[in-house]
């Protein structure tokens, strides 16, 4: 796609191409290149932002991982795979770094406040629809370990050291939310020749 | 047979549930738009989330305040021409503080436009916001690659010749990244608050020993007032004060100023656990609550507090300070409802014994099932119902000795399976120290534990 810019005049290229289309590897990204990838993963990277600090403060994590990335951009070397994996990264340490803040500081946004905006439903014809709504029910504490260990693909060691909570900490809210979640999982479980089956019994 | 849905297919379907709801995510119109337009031009654009929030006529004014400060200094405005980020920039600084808008609408934010240069650095103070509960710097560092200064408590800020600042908040961070930090720019721009000036008006001098790696002097010296927001400021010494947690909690002083309310609160009460363990309510940003008028919640802003500290009579004490947005139309009685985690010390106490079991006081029982270990240094398996109601009482667990010392937890580790939770708590006692008793001195969740009124006129 090199540095090729759109005859349209559209601030960004029409893209045809979606997440799973071969994108051309660039060595370094320009401007145009960046905004196509931006376009392709940004919706993204700001629900992972949202599932970890809330909508309300979303946007402003997106538009600050973008602001980052843009800085950074003459290091950055792949593909569009390779830039929403790296814009989510610099979107959950954004996160992180809010967290903190909050917990430090403990600026605007209550964290333990009633959520004002739960999380979409997801497509009730989805496997995981029920599943999901248990997610939606948490509160913004358990969703948060919830999001950066399922979204933010942080172990369990890491989210306490990033967040200065004890582990134990951590492990008892994950803990708390996979409980509701498993009543959800039994629940919306798919059919049974499709899930792990255990019996009691069994030495596996 | 029973079929069992293992956690390995949960982790799965967890992060599927995830990624699929991840991936549907679009952004609304209004961000795309903000997000394109910060991207793509020069000037203009407003802070994604203020964006959402602020009024229409609140935004472009603030905007407008920052736009000029910042158009003060050729040299910014001129890098401000070229950066694709400067309406985040703009709408970042607009975003920091809602109260801004009303300090230039009520004409006391104040243009400085000092600057001074040395070392191939320009520092300059563009202009100062000053009421009864903070002073608000904006400044810029112009230069080769600037960094941040640290403006420090020090020396570095000096009001009338003299140290008055005991805390900052330097704003930069929403700069990194920007293209204007360290990467790439030439400019670095922020805010920094910290203690409201002493008295009403004088000399603000502001000093900058090292700018990045740089050494040299950058000195402004400048005319602050806060009289004109003073005037429209009220200052109430509450001394309000209840009974709390086995302590005392106070409310020792509200300042109602234009651009907010402050509240500083303390708790002063005892210890446990040979004084390690200072007993004071936690607050929790979010569950301490301002009600105004018809009982509506003041949008909380920030809080603020330190460690607990011994007092010479061997209590202890916390002090916060809570910010809250202005308070209009402001009540004759300003409520404050305090919630968190409030310490219940010693709530339960189990001989380590295995297969020891209690009823604690609410009811509920619980059982040591397994010892590991040593008196001095093992570990003890704990299991209990978990609580419906969103208190957390045995999630602060510590031995007691044989000589009755309290001793800290060195390790803990729980989980909770159908309401059923296991906690495995470790201790290591010094040689000659055995613990004979595992000792619940929890925190319990509280939406509100307290709760204190102020008549604001009195």
């Amino acid at each position: 796609m090199g540095g090729s810019r759109t005859t349209s005049g559209e601030p960004f290229p029409s893209l045809a191409r979606s997440l799973g289309e071969p994108v051309q590897e660039v060595t370094s990204l320009n401007e145009t290149t960046f905004l196509a990838y931006l376009k392709l993963c940004q919706g993204q990277v700001y629900r992972t932002a949202w599932a970890i600090v809330g909508r309300d403060d979303a946007g402003d994590m997106l538009q600050e991982a973008v602001a980052q990335a843009w800085s950074a951009r003459p290091t950055f070397q792949g593909d569009a795979d390779g830039f929403r994996a790296w814009l989510k990264r610099i979107a959950v340490n954004r996160c992180i770094d809010l967290l903190r803040r909050r917990q430090r500081l403990m600026p605007l946004d209550p964290q333990r406040l009633p959520e004002p905006d739960p999380l979409p439903a997801l497509d009730a014809d989805s496997p995981n629809a029920e599943l999901w709504d248990a997610v939606r029910t948490l509160d913004l504490e358990h969703r948060q370990v919830l999001a950066l260990r399922y979204l933010g693909d942080l172990s369990l060691e890491m989210i306490a050291e990033r967040l200065d909570l004890p582990l134990g900490t951590v492990k008892s809210r994950l803990n708390r939310a996979l409980t509701r979640l498993r009543v959800a999982a039994f629940a919306s479980a798919p059919p049974a020749d499709q899930r792990r089956i255990t019996c009691e019994g069994d030495t596996d | 047979m029973k079929e069992t849905l293992t956690d390995t297919n949960l982790d799965d379907r967890i992060a599927e549930a995830f990624g699929e709801w991840a991936a549907d995510g679009e952004l609304s119109p209004e961000l795309a738009r903000s997000l394109r337009a910060s991207l793509r031009r020069n000037t203009g654009t407003r802070r994604l989330h203020a964006a959402l929030k602020w009024s229409a006529i609140a935004a472009p004014a603030v905007a407008l305040m920052l736009v000029a400060a910042l158009a003060l200094s050729p040299v910014t405005a001129a890098w401000a021409q070229q950066l694709p980020l400067v309406g985040g920039l703009v709408g970042r600084l607009a975003g920091m503080r809602s109260g801004w808008t009303l300090a230039e609408a009520n004409g006391f934010l104040q243009d400085v436009g000092a600057e001074v240069t040395a070392n191939g650095y320009t520092f300059r103070v563009d202009s100062v916001i000053a009421d009864p509960a903070e002073t608000t710097v904006f400044w810029s560092i112009t230069g080769d690659h600037p960094k941040a200064p640290d403006f420090g408590v020090g020396e570095g800020v000096l009001f009338n010749g003299e140290q008055f600042v005991t805390h900052t908040e330097t704003a930069t961070d929403y700069l990194a990244g920007a293209a204007i930090g360290d990467d790439s720019g030439n400019v670095v721009a922020g805010t920094f608050s910290c203690d409201a000036l002493p008295v009403l008006s004088g000399t603000l001098d502001v000093t900058l020993t090292k700018i990045g790696d740089v050494t040299g002097s950058w000195h402004l010296s400048f005319a602050v007032d806060r009289s004109r927001a003073t005037g429209l400021t009220t200052t109430l010494t509450s001394g309000q004060q209840i009974p709390c947690a086995g302590g005392t909690l106070r409310v020792d002083r509200v300042v109602l100023a234009p651009t907010q309310t402050v509240v500083d609160v303390s708790w002063t009460g005892p210890s446990v656990a040979d004084g390690d363990y200072p007993c004071c309510p936690r607050l929790t940003f979010g569950q301490v609550a301002m009600l105004g008028a018809d009982g509506a919640k003041v949008r909380p802003r920030q809080m603020s507090g330190g460690p607990a500290v011994e007092t010479s009579a061997g209590l202890w004490q916390s002090h916060w300070t809570l910010s809250f947005d202005r308070v209009d139309p402001l009540p004759e009685t300003l409520t404050i409802g305090f919630g968190g985690e409030v310490y219940v010390a010693e709530e339960t106490r189990v001989p380590l014994r295995e297969g020891q079991a209690i009823t604690a006081a609410d009811g509920r029982s619980l059982a040591v099932t397994a010892i590991t270990g040593s008196a001095r240094e093992g570990g003890a398996t704990i299991e209990y119902r978990a609580p419906d109601q969103p208190t957390l009482p045995y999630e602060d667990w510590q031995v007691r000795d044989q000589s009755g010392l309290l001793h800290k937890i060195t390790d803990g580790s729980g989980e909770e399976i159908d309401g059923n939770a296991r906690l495995v708590e470790h201790w290591q006692l010094e040689p000659g120290s055995e613990a004979v008793e595992l000792v619940s001195a929890g925190y319990w969740r509280a939406t509100e534990f307290a709760r204190i009124q102020i008549d604001t006129h009195r």
